[in-house]
C-alpha cells in the first residue's frame, strides 16, 4: 500500500514562501494558523538552506499516541487526519509532536486554543468529501 | 508533480476504520465523512479577520465552475494561472502546469492571486478627503470636481502644470491609451515605474546595440553554460526564473555567478560569490575584462565583425589591474579571476542584472559596462548567452514600449516633430491641433534654436517632487506642477520621502487611482484636496501583458470589478471626455458604457508600432497561443504542431509586419543563426553608417538566408529602390511607403519586402561600445554622491552640476564634495523580499503574505550592531545622510558586509516612528505597515536617465 509523503528538495528550495501561500490560499487559512513553513538554518551565510516543512503524517503518529480523547486517524494512505468536533483543543498533540504540525487558531472561549489544525495532506477530513462543512472545517479535500 | 482531481461520489460512511482493513485507498476516500453532530465548530474569526458570513457552500472545482487563463500581476516572469470561477466568485487557482515560463510553478505572490477576489482591504468606492476626513462620493462628482480643477489649472500654469503618473501595471492597451491619454492632453509630464528601474538599461543597452530590452528569455538560460548576476536576486524578485536558471545548473553543469554586496538567497545556490562595495559595478567588470584581455579570451571574430570601439574599452580596461580593482570593489584578485575565467570557459554564458546595477548617478555606465562584457566574450546574439535583464513589473516592459515615459512617444519614437506626426497619422488625429494642445512656447534650446515645449523631455517621476517645490524660474517648463495623479505607482519608491511629503503638501490638487489607497494617501497632512479613485486589478478586465522576454500573453477576465471599482481604461475614457478630448482619444476605438474596447486598442497599436515589431500581435494571435500555450516547446519556446505550430511563445517583439504576414516572433534578439523570418536578427543600424571614418555597419555577419551578406543600413523606400525590391511591394503598399521606412510606413510593407529577402528592416550593423552622445561615451567609474570612500571621489569624481536635466536644475559634485562619512558611516542600500511587490501596499493587504513579513527592518552586521549597542530585534533608527530617519527593527546578520546596512522597500504607513494607520480610510489600510526605507534615501539621478540612486548612500544606526 502506498504512503503519501511530502518531498521538499532542500538543495533548490529558496525560500519563496509560495507551498505556504498556495496551502494558505486553497485551504482559506486564518493568520497565525501556518499548516506549512519553510524552515531556513545558516540564514544570510554559506551554506543557508531552506526546507519546506508541514506535517509529516508519522507512520506512528505522536499527535495520535498522546491524543486525551482520541479524535486521530490514519487514511489508508498514511495520512493522519483528525476530527475537529472531538478535538477538545487540549494542546497535548501540539507538545508531543516535534515538527511543529498541530497549530491552534485560538478561537476557543476566553482566547484560548480552539480546535486544533494542521497539515491534512490535502485530504480533507471526516466530514463528506468535497461538503462545503468539510471545507470549512478543514480546507478543501484534493485527494477525494 | 500533476495534481489530478478524480471524480467524486460522496456516500455517508462511519469515518474511522481500523488500520489494517481489506477496502483499498480510492474506496476508503469515496466513503469518508459523516457529518457528527450538529455543532459547528465555532469558527470565529480575529477582529482583523472579520469577513462576512459566505453563501452556502464553495463548490470545489464542483458543477458550474468555469476555467480562466490569466497571469500574474506581480512580475515580468509572466507565470500561467488557471483561475477557476464559479458563478461570479473567484473560488480556487492552479498554477497552469503546461505553461511555458512556469511550468507550474509559482511564488508566494503568485500562488496569492485570489485573494483580489476576496479584495478585504481594497479601495471600495471613489473617496474625496475633506477637513481632514475621507467622504464617500460618485464617480460622476468625482471626475467632475478634478476635471474642473485640472481645466482650471490648464488655463491659469499650461497642461505642463498637471502630471501624469502611470504605471507598469496597465496591460498593454491601458499603456498605449494613456500615453495617447496625455498626449492629448498636451504635456510631456507623464512617467512610470520604469524610470525608477530599469530607465538606465534601457538606455544605456539600447544605446549599444539597437534595442533595450532582455536579449533572450527566462527559458533560453536552459541552453547556458554559465550564468552570472550581478546586483540582482531573483530568488527573491523573480522566483520563477530560478525554475530556469536550475536546469542549467542541472543539466548543463553550468556554475552561478553572484556578484552583490550581500549574500542574497541567490547567493545561497551560488556556485560562485563576489561580495562588491555597493556603487563599485563599473569597476568589478573592468576587473574581470582586465582578466579576460590579458588572457586572450576575447572572442576576437566576433568583436571584428559585429562591434565597434572595443579598443577603447580596452584602454579603459587596462587601468583596472587586479590591486586598483581590489581597492573599489574590495573584491581579491582571485575571485575575479574566477569569475571572469568561469564565463570565458563555459560559454555560451549569460548575463543578468536588475535594480543593483541601474539605480545609480552611473547606472548607464553600469548598464553599458555589462554589455561590453558581454560583447568582448561573444555571447550576444547567442542561444544561451545574451544579456538576460529581469523587469520588475508585470507589464513594466509593455509600458516603457509604449513609452508612458516623458521623453518619448509610443515604439520609443522620440518627441521630435517626425514622431508626432507619425503617431498624429496613426490617431487619425490633424497634427497641427496635437500641437494646439501643448504649450506654445519654449523654454529650451538646442543648437541655438529654441525648442517648443511639446519637442522637449518631460520632467521624469524620480524628481516630480523638484517639479513641484523648486522655483519655477529654474525649471523648463511654464509653472510648477500643481496637480498629481498617482496611476497605479506607489510614493514610497522613490527617493527622499520627506521633500515627498512636502510636495504632496504644496501640490493643488492629489489624486490617487489604484486598487488601494496607497501610502499617498497617508503620508502628508493634507486635509483636502485628495481624492482616491478604486481602479480594478488586472483580473477584473481583459487585455495583453509584456513579459520581460518581449513575449506579449492574452489574459481573460477572471472576476467583474470589485466594489464599485473600474477598470482603468475606462476611467481614462471618463477623464478625457471631461477635459474634452474624449473623442478624439478613441477615434477609431468602439466604446460602449463607457469602456473602451480593448481588441480595438489592439489593433491601432498594431497599426502604429513598428519600430518593435508590436505590428504582428493581433488579439486574435494572441488569444489563439493563449488556449494553447501547452503546445510550445520550453527551451526554444517554438510551438511543435498544433494551431500555433512554427510561432515562438508569445509572439516575442519585434513580430514585424502586419499580422497578416504571420511573423512568428523573434525569441533571442540579434542572433544570426536563424532567418530573419524565423526570429532571427542581428544589430540594429540605429547610430548612423560610419563614425571617425570607419564603418559602423557588421562586417561580414549577416543573418541566415539574408540575400545581402554583409552590414547594411536601414530600409526605407531609397533602399528598396536601389536594391531593386520596390516592385515587390503591392500597389497599396507602394503608395503608403513611397518617401517612408521601416518605421513610417503604415502598411508594413518595406518590413515584409525586406525580410523577403532574408534582411532586418532595421539594417544590420555593429555594436558600439562606445556611446559618443553620453556624457562617459565610455563607461567609467565614478563614486556615489554619498560615499565614505572620499580618498577615491578624487581619482573618480561624480559629474558637473547641472543647470537642466529633464527640465531640471540636476546636482552632482555640489552635493559629492561635502563628507558626510563622519556622521553617517555606514553605508545605505535596499532591494526586494520575495513575499512584497514595489510599494507594498497591494501585497501588504494580502493577510497571505502580510502574514510572512510583519515587521520593517534593517539587516545589520553584527560588527556594526555592537559598535552601536545594537541587539537583534531592538527597534534602531536608522538615519539617512540628508537627516531623515526612519524606525526599523534590527536583524543583526552576516548577509550584510561590516559598514553596510540594507532595508527593503516595500514597506509604508509609517513616517520617522509615526504610525499612520488611522489616516488610511476605513477598511482600506493594509494589515501590515512600516516605515519606508525610501524616506531615509537621498538625492542622486542618473546622468543620462534620471534614475534615482537607491542602492548606495549613507546612515548612521542608533537605539531607538
Amino acid at each position: 500500500m502506498a504512503r503519501m509523503k511530502f518531498l521538499c528538495d532542500a538543495e533548490r528550495c529558496i525560500e519563496c514562501n509560495a507551498c505556504v501561500t498556495a496551502c494558505k490560499n486553497e485551504h482559506e487559512i486564518p493568520w497565525g494558523v501556518n499548516r506549512r513553513r519553510v524552515v531556513t538554518i545558516n540564514d544570510g551565510e554559506p551554506g543557508e538552506r531552506s526546507i519546506s516543512v508541514a506535517c509529516m503524517h508519522c507512520s506512528e503518529a505522536p499527535c495520535a499516541t498522546v491524543c486525551p480523547v482520541d479524535c486521530f486517524y490514519t487514511t489508508n494512505d498514511g495520512v493522519v487526519l483528525h476530527d475537529k468536533d472531538i478535538c477538545i483543543g487540549c494542546g497535548y498533540c501540539f507538545y508531543a509532536c516535534p515538527f511543529g504540525a498541530p497549530q491552534f487558531p485560538e478561537t476557543g472561549a476566553f482566547g484560548s486554543r480552539g480546535k486544533m489544525d494542521k497539515c491534512t495532506f490535502c485530504a480533507g477530513g471526516p466530514e463528506q468529501a468535497n461538503s462545503s462543512e468539510e471545507f470549512r472545517k478543514y480546507g478543501r479535500n484534493r485527494m477525494a | 508533480m500533476k495534481l489530478i482531481r478524480t471524480a467524486t461520489e460522496p456516500v455517508a460512511q462511519p469515518a474511522k476504520e481500523a488500520s489494517g482493513s481489506a477496502i483499498d485507498r480510492r474506496t476508503f476516500l469515496k466513503r469518508s465523512g459523516i457529518t457528527i453532530g450538529g455543532a459547528a465548530a465555532a469558527t470565529a474569526l480575529a477582529p482583523t479577520m472579520m469577513r462576512k458570513a459566505h453563501a452556502a457552500s464553495i463548490p470545489s472545482g464542483g458543477e458550474g465552475t468555469k476555467t480562466v487563463r490569466t497571469v500574474c500581476t506581480h512580475c515580468s516572469v509572466g507565470c500561467g494561472i488557471n483561475a477557476e470561477v464559479n458563478n461570479g466568485v473567484w473560488v480556487g487557482q492552479e498554477p497552469a502546469f503546461d505553461h511555458p515560463f512556469n511550468l507550474g510553478a509559482h511564488c508566494a505572490k503568485g500562488a496569492s492571486v485570489r485573494e483580489h477576489g476576496h479584495g478585504e482591504r481594497r479601495l471600495k468606492y471613489p473617496t474625496k478627503l475633506v477637513g481632514g476626513k475621507w467622504v464617500r462620493i460618485s464617480w460622476e462628482e468625482a471626475i467632475n470636481e478634478i476635471g474642473d480643477q485640472m481645466l482650471q489649472i490648464r488655463e491659469q500654469s499650461s497642461p505642463d502644470s498637471v502630471y501624469w503618473l502611470g504605471s507598469a501595471k496597465f496591460n498593454n492597451e491601458q499603456s498605449y491609451l494613456f500615453r495617447k491619454f496625455y498626449a492629448l492632453w498636451g504635456s510631456n509630464n507623464g512617467d512610470h515605474q520604469a524610470r525608477i528601474c530599469h530607465s538606465t538599461t534601457v538606455a544605456g543597452v539600447a544605446n549599444t546595440w539597437g534595442y533595450g530590452a532582455m536579449t533572450n528569455s527566462y527559458n533560453d538560460i536552459h541552453n547556458s553554460k554559465a550564468m552570472l548576476v550581478i546586483g540582482g536576486n531573483p530568488a527573491e524578485a523573480h522566483p520563477v526564473s530560478l525554475v530556469h536558471l536550475m536546469r542549467a545548473k542541472e543539466r548543463n553543469n553550468a556554475p552561478l555567478i553572484v556578484i552583490d554586496p550581500r549574500f542574497t538567497r541567490t547567493a545561497a545556490h551560488a556556485d560562485l560569490y563576489l561580495k562588491i562595495r555597493p556603487g563599485s559595478d563599473v569597476a568589478i567588470i573592468w576587473g574581470m575584462m582586465w582578466h579576460i584581455f590579458q588572457n586572450g579570451w576575447e572572442d576576437k571574430e566576433f568583436i571584428h565583425q559585429r562591434v565597434w570601439g572595443m579598443d577603447d574599452i580596452k584602454k579603459e580596461v587596462a587601468n583596472w589591474t587586479p590591486d586598483v580593482t581590489y581597492d573599489v570593489t574590495g573584491v581579491r584578485e582571485e575571485l575575479v579571476y574566477q569569475a571572469a575565467k568561469m564565463m570565458a570557459d563555459n560559454r555560451p554564458s549569460t548575463f543578468i542584472w536588475c535594480m543593483g546595477g541601474t539605480q545609480h548617478t552611473i547606472g548607464n555606465n553600469n548598464t553599458r559596462a555589462y554589455c561590453n562584457f558581454q560583447l568582448a566574450l561573444g555571447n550576444m546574439g547567442k542561444s544561451g548567452g545574451g544579456t538576460n535583464i529581469f523587469r520588475g513589473h508585470d507589464n513594466v516592459q509593455g509600458a516603457t514600449d509604449f513609452c508612458i515615459l516623458s521623453h518619448s512617444l509610443p515604439g520609443y519614437y522620440g518627441l521630435s516633430a517626425g514622431s508626432w506626426k507619425h503617431w498624429s497619422r496613426v490617431w487619425d488625429l490633424d497634427y497641427e491641433w496635437v500641437k494646439g494642445r501643448f504649450d506654445p512656447d519654449s523654454y529650451e534650446e538646442s543648437k541655438g534654436k529654441p525648442v517648443p515645449a511639446m519637442n522637449t523631455k518631460g520632467i521624469p517621476v524620480s524628481r516630480w517632487i523638484d517639479g513641484v517645490l523648486e522655483d519655477k524660474a529654474n525649471i523648463a517648463q511654464k509653472d510648477n506642477i500643481r496637480a498629481m495623479v498617482m496611476w497605479g505607482h506607489a510614493p514610497n519608491s522613490q527617493s527622499r520621502g520627506l521633500e515627498q511629503k512636502k510636495a504632496f503638501e504644496k501640490l493643488d490638487l492629489l489624486v490617487v487611482i489604484d486598487p488601494y489607497p496607497t501610502v499617498s494617501a497617508v503620508m502628508h497632512d493634507r486635509t483636502d484636496g485628495v481624492y482616491l479613485l478604486p481602479a480594478a486589478t488586472q483580473f477584473e478586465t481583459y487585455g495583453s501583458v509584456t513579459a520581460s522576454n518581449r513575449s506579449l500573453q492574452w489574459r481573460d477576465k477572471v472576476i467583474d470589478p470589485m466594489f464599485e471599482s473600474l477598470p482603468d481604461h475606462t476611467i481614462m475614457y471618463k477623464l478625457a471626455s471631461k477635459l474634452g478630448f474624449g473623442n478624439e482619444l478613441t477615434k477609431h476605438i468602439k466604446v460602449e458604457n463607457d469602456e473602451p474596447l480593448i481588441e480595438d486598442i489592439t489593433h491601432e497599436f498594431n497599426k502604429g508600432m513598428w519600430t518593435i515589431g508590436y505590428t504582428g500581435q493581433s488579439p486574435e494571435r494572441m488569444k489563439k497561443q493563449q488556449a494553447n500555450w501547452g503546445t510550445f516547446n520550453i527551451t526554444t519556446l517554438k510551438a511543435e504542431g498544433g494551431p500555433c505550430d512554427g510561432e515562438y511563445y508569445g509572439l516575442p517583439w519585434p513580430c514585424w509586419g502586419t499580422p497578416e504576414m504571420g511573423h512568428p516572433g523573434t525569441p533571442n534578439l540579434y542572433d544570426p543563426s536563424k532567418p530573419v523570418a524565423d526570429g532571427g536578427l542581428c544589430f540594429r543600424a540605429r547610430f548612423g553608417v560610419e563614425r571617425n571614418g570607419e564603418s559602423l555597419l557588421a562586417n561580414g555577419s549577416y543573418p541566415v538566408g539574408s540575400e545581402i551578406k554583409d552590414g547594411y543600413p536601414q530600409f526605407d523606400h531609397k533602399l528598396l529602390k536601389q536594391l531593386g525590391w520596390w516592385d515587390d511591394l503591392t500597389d497599396d503598399e507602394k503608395s503608403a511607403a513611397d518617401g517612408k521606412n521601416w518605421k513610417t510606413d503604415l502598411s508594413g510593407g518595406i518590413q515584409r519586402v525586406a525580410i523577403a529577402h532574408g534582411c532586418a528592416p532595421f539594417g544590420n550593423a555593429k555594436a558600439r561600445s562606445v556611446v559618443w552622445t553620453f556624457p562617459d561615451p565610455v563607461p567609467v567609474h565614478r563614486e556615489a554622491l554619498y560615499t565614505n570612500r572620499r580618498d577615491l571621489v578624487e581619482k573618480y569624481p561624480t559629474y558637473e552640476d547641472r543647470k537642466s536635466h529633464y527640465r531640471l536644475p540636476t546636482r552632482y559634485a555640489s552635493i559629492q564634495k561635502t563628507d558626510y562619512s563622519k556622521d553617517y558611516p555606514l553605508i545605505l542600500t535596499s532591494g526586494r523580499l520575495v513575499e512584497y511587490e514595489g510599494g507594498g501596499d497591494e501585497s501588504r493587504a494580502n493577510p497571505w503574505l502580510a502574514e510572512l513579513q510583519q515587521d520593517m527592518f534593517a539587516e545589520i552586521h553584527p560588527a556594526d550592531a555592537n559598535n552601536n549597542g545594537i541587539r537583534d530585534g531592538q527597534m534602531v533608527w536608522v538615519e539617512g545622510a540628508e537627516g531623515a530617519k526612519v524606525k526599523v527593527k534590527a536583524m543583526v546578520t552576516r548577509r550584510v558586509a561590516p559598514g553596510v546596512v540594507f532595508m527593503p522597500f516595500h514597506f509604508g504607513g509609517h513616517l520617522e516612528g509615526v504610525d499612520l494607520r488611522s489616516k488610511y480610510p476605513e477598511g482600506a489600510d493594509p494589515y501590515v505597515l512600516g516605515e519606508s526605507a525610501n524616506t531615509a534615501m537621498t538625492y542622486g539621478y542618473d546622468s543620462v536617465t534620471q534614475m534615482q540612486e537607491t542602492k548606495c548612500s549613507l546612515c548612521r544606526i542608533s537605539v531607538a
